[in-house]
């Protein structure tokens, strides 16, 4: 690979000034660090509501949280950690790597590279500001309460903190649409010459759909919450019954975007986990086109299964049906995915650094997320699972040991490439390990207890569920405090550790891996030449 | 704020398709925008 074209060119001229290099930066791999900190930030104010949340779940009855304080926690968790933990995270890998991926000196628009992320910490600000207003000072009434799917009457019956929600969301949609519009300009016209669009990384592939995705749907949820706000302010009626609107028509088109919202945050964890498994089991990925058509699969189905979230609002039988065998069809292109992952682990000569076993982690775990997802698809079996804890159960093994743990993979696989050091293997291994054994203890009790009836979105519950509910709490907090772990070890790798090599891990292949650790502020200002050989999957009859 | 300071940057053919690419995916956004704005003004 052209590494003495790539490297002759390689600057390390990062402006020096705290306000030039950090606010007014425009170059990728410092934006990237800038949403993975925002992330990092916003997954512990995340997790401290959900730590009050199980907190007040401990045992039955009304211990710290009064009512209305605990549905402000559920409703800000979520959307905390959607939009501002998860979501920006997956950017942040985006703006890091996707330049160095396909041999780009760095993305189309990095001005409005710029502006996609500090409009991120604005909208937040916007967001959190009742509730820190109300909890710190008791000015207000809080937060919104209604549950991070906004469904009118509720929504509408909160108080003035609704407008702040409002704009925070139309902020959000902003920013993500810019930097969706960014990976689609810098994949499509940047590449280097000779990496066609059938030899990119799986991760550049999974993120170019994702910004599609997101290009179709952010539009839908603005426009949903701009109905919303008028309904509340301007006097329309487009939610409201009393008026002559219909409310379940809102459900329909939040869902239109929240469905594929959920593939915006599962997508780019599917490429993640497609580069680190095939470098710890040092083979090419099994079946690299049928990976690629697969993720368009699902992105595809992604938009006409929206309605199996509301099978209890009633629909007709032919809808019911066509939604759930819809759904069902899901499975194939992800089943896809999981036997290729597992072929390619097939054989290997694999190690099991901590990127590997959050990677493994992430397939055993994201399809026990996947089955019972199935489950839900079901619509007799839905209308007794909807609303209970086992929808909380599934949702949280597909975002937090899919998502999250795919984050946490890249930042083990790519924190070499990123500081120049490696970071410590033992913590990391006690990191996973601590990870994997409380999270299972906080969410695999949540599938009982829903099948028990424990309803969701409660403070207090029957004494009947108090067991579960005291091992799942338990859990919650040894996982919260296992990811201390987490930050200590970025901490300390980023300020030290033995020197990271160019290549870092012994199986890369890539790009990225031809350029010194760190990786210089400039890279690949001459583009590289590509040689198909040493590209993770140049080669597509492997 | 400063120019992108990228020593060696994009080729003009490049920076055109970029832009142009840019322009039609913030042109969709907004057209699924306004439609699902109006479909409720107009479906009511």
């Amino acid at each position: 690979m052209a590494t003495h074209a790539a490297h002759h060119d390689d600057h390390n001229h990062a402006p020096s000034g705290f306000l030039d290099r950090w606010v007014f930066s425009t170059n990728h791999k410092d934006i990237g660090t800038l949403y993975l900190i925002f992330a990092l930030v916003m997954f512990f104010i995340g997790g401290a509501m959900a730590l009050a949340i199980r907190a007040e779940l401990f045992q039955p009855g009304l211990q710290l949280l009064a009512p209305e304080v605990f549905n402000q926690m559920t409703t800000m968790h979520a959307l905390v950690m959607i939009f501002g933990a998860v979501m920006p995270a997956f950017v942040g890998l985006g703006n890091w790597m996707i330049p160095l991926m396909i041999g780009a000196p760095d993305m189309a628009l990095p001005r409005m590279n710029n502006w996609s992320f500090w409009i991120m910490p604005f909208a937040f600000a916007l967001l959190l500001m009742p509730l820190v207003l109300f909890l710190a000072f008791g000015i207000g009434g809080g937060g919104p309460a209604g549950g991070w799917t906004l469904y009118p009457p509720l929504s509408l019956q909160g108080g003035s903190s609704f407008a702040f929600t409002i704009f925070a969301i139309h902020l959000m949609g902003i920013s993500s649409i810019m930097g969706a519009i960014n990976i689609i300009a810098t994949v499509l016209n940047m590449r280097a010459p000779g990496m066609d669009l059938l030899k990119m990384p799986i991760f550049v592939w999974t993120w170019l759909i994702t910004a599609f995705l997101l290009i179709a749907v952010m539009p839908v949820l603005a426009g949903a919450v701009t109905m919303l706000l008028t309904d509340k302010f301007f006097e329309t009626s487009f939610f409201n019954a009393a008026g002559g609107g219909d409310p379940v028509m809102f459900q329909h088109i939040f869902w239109f975007f929240g469905h594929p919202e959920v593939y915006i945050m599962i997508l780019p964890a599917f490429g993640v986990v497609s580069e680190i498994i095939p470098t710890f089991a040092r083979k090419p990925l099994f079946g690299y086109q049928a990976m690629v058509y697969a993720t368009a699969s699902i992105a595809f189905l992604s938009f006409i299964v929206w309605a199996h979230h509301m099978f209890t609002v009633g629909m007709p039988l032919g809808g019911q049906l066509f939604f759930m065998y819809a759904t069902m069809l899901i499975a194939v292109p992800t089943g896809v995915k999981v036997f290729n992952w597992v072929s390619t682990m097939w054989k290997g000569s694999m190690t099991f650094e901590t990127p590997m076993l959050f990677a493994i982690g992430f397939v055993i775990m994201f399809t026990i997320g996947g089955f019972s997802g199935l489950m839900l698809a079901i619509v007799p079996a839905d209308f007794q699972y909807h609303d209970t804890y086992f929808v909380v159960a599934h949702f949280h093994y597909v975002l937090v040991t899919g998502a999250v743990y795919s984050i946490m993979a890249a930042a083990y696989y790519w924190l070499p490439k990123w500081t120049g050091h490696m970071y410590n293997e033992t913590l990391g291994k006690w990191h996973f390990w601590l990870s994997t054994i409380f999270v299972n203890l906080l969410f695999f009790p949540q599938h009982f207890l829903g099948l028990a009836g424990m309803p969701r979105r409660i403070p207090d519950y029957n004494v009947a569920f108090a067991d579960f509910n005291m091992i799942s709490s338990i859990g919650g907090f040894g996982f919260g405090l296992s990811q201390l772990l987490f930050v200590y070890i970025v901490w300390s790798c980023a300020r030290g550790g033995a020197k990271a090599t160019a290549g870092v891990w012994e199986g890369a292949k890539g790009l990225e891996w031809t350029v010194p650790s760190p990786a210089p502020h400039h890279t690949f200002t001459t583009p590289p030449v590509i040689d198909d050989s040493k590209l993770a999957h140049g080669n597509v009859a492997h | 704020m400063k120019r992108p300071i990228a020593p060696s940057e994009a080729s003009p053919q490049q920076r055109v398709a970029a832009r142009r690419t840019a322009l039609a995916m913030g042109l969709i956004a907004l057209a699924v925008y306004v439609a699902f704005v109006l479909s409720g003004v107009i479906g009511r």
